[in-house]
C-alpha cells in the first residue's frame, strides 16, 4: 500500500532525537552574557526563526534596529510554526545545537514544555539584564515567559486578549442589544432570542479540534489547569462550571458544531453564527477571509460568570528565546530587547501586521483610539487593550499540551454524547492523572 | 568457469610465498563487497534505531534525568484507554477498508484485462493517479466535498431529501469518510499489482476451460483467483501493514476527531512523541505496533495456507 514505511521513518526520527542521548545537552555556559555599553561594539550576524506575520514584522524593523546597532546583520528565516517547533525539539533533543538559530519564536504555551523537558536550553535573560523591564508588560504575559524560578526565558512579544466578535446586523434583526450582555446567563438568553427571531445559532463549536471556549471560561475565573505551584487542578469547581455553562448552551440549542476552524469560517461567511468568542488576532482572519462582511461586526468583552466578575482571558501569543548554543548571544539579546520593548516598533507591528503587543506602554499610542472600518468604526484595539490589562495571571507547565488535548476531548465528548459535566470531570481527572502521573489537588 | 580460472590467476599474482588463501579480493567475496554500502546504511539508519528505540521504551525521563523503568511504559500502555481506542479505530478501519478495496481492485483488474476494453492506458492511469497525488491537496478537496454544513456531497444529498450527514464530525461517519478516502486512494494502486499478476496467467488455461464449456464467471473463480492467490496475498499483507500505519488521511481530514474517533495508533504515537515529548512512551507504542503487524501478517500467511 505504501512503499515508504512510515514506522521506520518515525524510528529514524526518534533516533535522531536520541542519538546523543537526552542527557548530555547541558553545555556549560561560559558565564553570563555581557552587553557592551556602546551599541556600535555589538557586531556580527544573527539568524532568527519566526513564522507568518511575525516574520514579516521582524523584517520590517531591521532597518530601524540598524540605526542603533549598525554593525549587526539580522537574517530572518521564515517558516511555519510547526516546522520551527519540530526543528527546535530535534535540535535540543539530539544535542545537535549547531543548527539552531540565535533567536527563535516560541508559542507561549510551549515555553513550560521546553523549560521542563530541556532545562538550560535557553539563555536566562534576567541574568543578562532583562529584569529592568519587569513590570512593562501585561502581567499575564510576564508570567508566561518566566521559568519556575521567576527568570525571564523569552522576550515577550504579542498577546491574545479574548473578546466576543458579534454580528451587529443579526443582533439588530433580533432586537438584541450587545451592551446588555454582562454575564454568560445574559449571553444564553440573548442566544435564545436570536435563535427564535432569526434562526441563527449563537456560536459555533469546533468539536473536531477544540472547545477553546472552555479554556477561556476557566481562565477568566482566575484559575487554570494548574495551580500557581504547578500542581494539577482539573478537578476544580471552575472547570466544572465552565463545562456546565457550555452544556447549557448546547442543551438550549444555541450552538452548532462547525467541525474545525475552516468550518467556523464557512459558517461565518454563510451567516451561520451570530457571535465568535476569540482572540484579538481573529480580526485578521475575518478581514482576510470575509471582507464582504465589513461594517457588520462589533465586539464586546467576554461575559462574566457573576455580575461584576472578570471579563478577560488570553489565547495565543508568542515570544522569542535565545538558545544557549547561540554563538552571538550579545547581538541576539539586543535584537530581542529591541523587538519586545521598543514602543514605536510594537505600534508598528499592530498597525501594519495586526500583532497585538504585550508592552503596556504601547497602549497609550493614538493608534488604539482609531476606529476600524471593518468593525463599523469601533475603537477595536482600545477595547482589547482594556481587556489585556485585566487578563488573570495563570501558570502553565510542561504538561499543558497533553492536559489541554484531554480537556478538549472530554468536553467534545460530553457535548456529542450528551454526557453530564460531573461525570465528564471525573473521567477527565482520572485520565490526566494516569497519563501525567500527577495527583490532582482537588482529590 | 571463468570465475575460477580468474580466481587462480589472482591467487598466483598475489604470490605463493605469502601462502594466503584468504585474500580479500577473492571473487567469492564480491557479492558481500557490493552489498556492504547498502548494509551499512541499513544498520546505521534502520538497525540501530530499532535497537535503540527498544532501549528507549524501557526508560523514562524527567527533565534531563533518564532512568531505567523496566516495563513501566508497557504497563501504562495496556492501561491507557486512548491506546485501546486508537487501536480499535485502526482495526475497524482495517477490517472495513482492506477487503472492500481488494474486491474493487480485483474487479477493476479483470475489466482492465478484458480484450473488449478500449483506451486501456487511459483507464489505468486514471485509476492509478490517486495513489501518486499529494494527499494534502487531495485532503483539501475532500474537506470541501465532505464539509457537514457546506460541503458539496451534503448539498447534493439534500436534493434527494436526505438530511445533513456529519461526514467529518460524527464519530461513525468520520470513520466511514476515512475508509472511503483510503479506498479512493489505494484501489488503483492494488489494481495495477493484480493486473500484472493476471497477465502472467497462461492463456492456455482459459482456452482449455472454454473448450470444457466453462463460462466467464466460472473461469474467474476456478482459474483467475487460484492462480492469483500469491499476488492477492501480497496485496493483502501490504495493505494491512499500510493501514495499520495509517496517519495522513485522518491527520489531514479529521485531526483524529471527533473525540478520538479517528485517532489511529500511529497518530497516537506521533502525538506522544512530538506533541508531549514523551519519546519513551512513544517507543513502547511503536514496539506494540510492530508486534501487531507481525502477528497479523503471520495469520494471513497461515490462512492463505501456503508457506512459500
Amino acid at each position: 500500500m505504501r512503499k515508504s514505511s512510515k514506522l521506520f521513518l518515525l524510528f529514524s526520527v526518534l533516533i535522531a532525537i536520541t542519538l546523543f542521548g537526552c542527557s548530555n545537552n547541558t553545555e556549560e555556559t561560559a558565564g553570563a552574557t555581557e552587553i557592551p555599553e556602546n551599541p556600535e561594539d555589538v557586531s556580527g550576524e544573527i539568524t532568527v526563526w519566526a513564522w507568518a506575520l511575525e516574520a514579516d514584522f521582524l523584517n520590517s524593523i531591521i532597518e530601524d534596529f540598524n540605526q542603533t546597532y549598525p554593525n549587526v546583520t539580522v537574517n530572518i528565516n521564515k517558516q511555519g510554526p510547526d516546522q520551527i517547533f519540530q526543528r527546535l525539539v530535534t535540535g535540543l533533543g539530539s544535542g545537535q545545537e549547531s543548527q539552531l538559530p540565535d533567536l527563535v519564536q516560541i508559542q507561549d504555551t510551549d515555553i513550560a514544555s521546553f523549560t521542563s523537558k530541556f532545562p538550560d536550553s535557553f539563555v536566562n535573560l534576567s541574568e543578562v539584564g532583562f529584569s529592568e523591564h519587569d513590570g512593562s508588560f501585561a502581567e499575564s504575559k510576564q508570567e508566561m515567559v518566566k521559568d519556575a524560578d521567576g527568570n525571564y526565558i523569552a522576550f515577550p512579544r504579542d498577546l491574545g486578549p479574548v473578546g466576543v466578535f458579534y454580528r451587529k446586523d443579526i443582533f439588530e434583526q433580533a432586537g438584541v442589544d450587545a451592551e446588555s450582555i454582562k454575564t454568560w446567563d445574559d449571553y444564553i438568553e440573548a442566544g435564545e432570542v436570536i435563535m427564535e427571531e432569526t434562526g441563527v445559532p449563537m456560536l459555533g463549536l469546533a468539536l473536531n479540534q477544540q472547545v477553546a471556549l472552555a479554556r477561556f471560561m476557566i481562565h477568566q475565573q482566575e484559575t487554570f489547569y494548574f495551580t500557581d505551584e504547578g500542581e494539577l487542578n482539573v478537578g476544580s469547581d471552575e472547570l466544572r462550571k465552565a463545562a456546565e455553562k457550555i452544556k447549557e448552551m448546547s442543551d438550549k440549542g444555541i450552538t452548532t458544531n462547525v467541525t474545525d476552524s475552516e468550518g467556523q469560517m464557512a459558517a461565518i461567511k454563510n451567516d451561520g453564527v451570530a457571535t465568535v468568542p476569540n482572540s484579538v488576532w481573529y480580526n485578521g482572519s475575518l478581514m482576510d477571509q470575509a471582507p464582504e462582511l465589513s461594517g457588520e461586526w462589533g465586539t464586546f468583552a467576554l461575559p462574566a460568570f457573576e455580575e461584576g466578575g472578570v471579563r478577560a482571558a488570553n489565547s495565543g501569543g508568542s515570544s522569542f528565546a535565545i538558545p544557549n548554543s547561540s554563538s552571538n548571544k550579545e547581538a541576539a539579546y539586543v535584537f530581542g530587547e529591541f523587538l519586545s520593548t521598543n514602543v514605536d516598533m510594537e505600534v508598528k507591528g499592530l498597525q501594519e501586521f495586526g500583532l497585538f503587543p504585550s508592552l503596556e506602554a504601547a497602549y497609550d499610542d493614538p493608534v488604539f483610539e482609531e476606529g476600524l472600518e471593518y468593525f463599523d468604526g469601533e475603537k477595536f484595539y482600545q477595547q482589547f487593550a482594556d481587556i489585556a490589562v485585566n487578563i488573570p495571571q495563570v501558570t502553565y507547565t510542561g504538561d499543558y499540551p497533553e492536559v489541554d488535548d484531554t480537556v478538549n476531548e472530554e468536553m467534545a465528548n460530553m457535548l456529542l454524547n450528551d454526557g453530564n459535566p460531573e461525570e465528564m470531570q471525573q473521567r477527565l481527572v482520572e485520565r490526566i492523572e494516569a497519563s501525567t502521573g500527577e495527583e490532582d489537588v482537588n482529590q | 568457469m571463468k570465475n575460477s580460472s580468474y580466481g587462480e590467476a589472482v591467487n598466483e599474482s598475489v604470490g605463493k610465498n605469502t601462502g594466503s588463501k584468504r585474500s580479500f579480493d577473492n571473487p567469492r567475496n564480491a557479492p558481500y563487497i557490493f552489498l556492504m554500502p547498502a548494509l551499512l546504511f541499513f544498520l546505521l539508519f534502520t538497525g540501530y534505531p530499532i535497537v535503540y528505540s527498544f532501549i528507549l521504551s524501557l526508560q523514562q525521563s524527567e527533565g534531563n534525568v533518564t532512568t531505567f523503568a523496566g516495563l513501566d511504559n508497557y504497563i501504562r500502555l495496556f492501561q491507557d484507554p486512548i491506546f485501546y481506542e486508537s487501536l480499535s479505530n485502526t482495526l475497524i478501519i482495517l477490517v472495513l477498508q482492506v477487503p472492500i478495496m481488494l474486491f474493487f481492485a480485483l474487479i477493476l483488474a479483470v475489466l482492465m484485462n478484458s480484450t473488449m476494453l478500449k483506451a486501456k492506458g487511459f483507464f489505468r492511469v486514471a485509476y492509478f493517479s490517486p495513489a501518486v497525488a499529494s494527499l494534502v491537496s487531495a485532503a483539501v478537496i475532500f474537506l470541501l466535498l465532505l464539509n457537514p454544513d457546506y460541503g458539496l456531497i451534503n448539498y447534493l444529498l439534500s436534493f434527494i431529501g436526505i438530511d445533513k450527514i456529519g461526514w467529518l464530525n460524527h464519530p461513525v461517519w468520520a470513520k466511514i469518510s476515512i475508509v472511503l478516502v483510503m479506498i479512493w486512494r489505494w484501489t488503483g494502486y492494488n489494481m495495477v499489482i493484480l493486473l500484472a499478476g493476471m497477465q502472467n496467467i497462461s492463456n492456455d488455461l482459459y482456452e482449455a476451460a472454454r473448450i470444457d464449456g466453462a463460462g466467464k464467471v466460472r473461469q474467474f473463480f476456478s482459474i483467475t483467483i487460484p492462480q492469483l492467490k500469491p499476488v492477492i496475498l501480497f496485496t493483502a499483507i501490504v495493505s494491512t501493514i499500510g493501514t495499520l500505519q495509517l496517519f495522513d488521511e485522518p491527520y489531514n481530514l479529521t485531526g483524529g476527531g471527533p473525540v478520538n474517533a479517528t485517532t489511529t495508533i500511529t497518530m497516537y504515537l506521533y502525538q506522544n512523541a512530538f506533541e508531549y515529548f514523551d519519546f519513551e512512551y512513544a517507543s513502547a507504542i511503536a514496539y506494540v505496533v510492530v508486534v501487531l503487524i507481525a502477528v497479523l501478517s503471520f495469520i494471513q500467511f497461515k490462512l492463505a495456507g501456503d508457506d512459500e
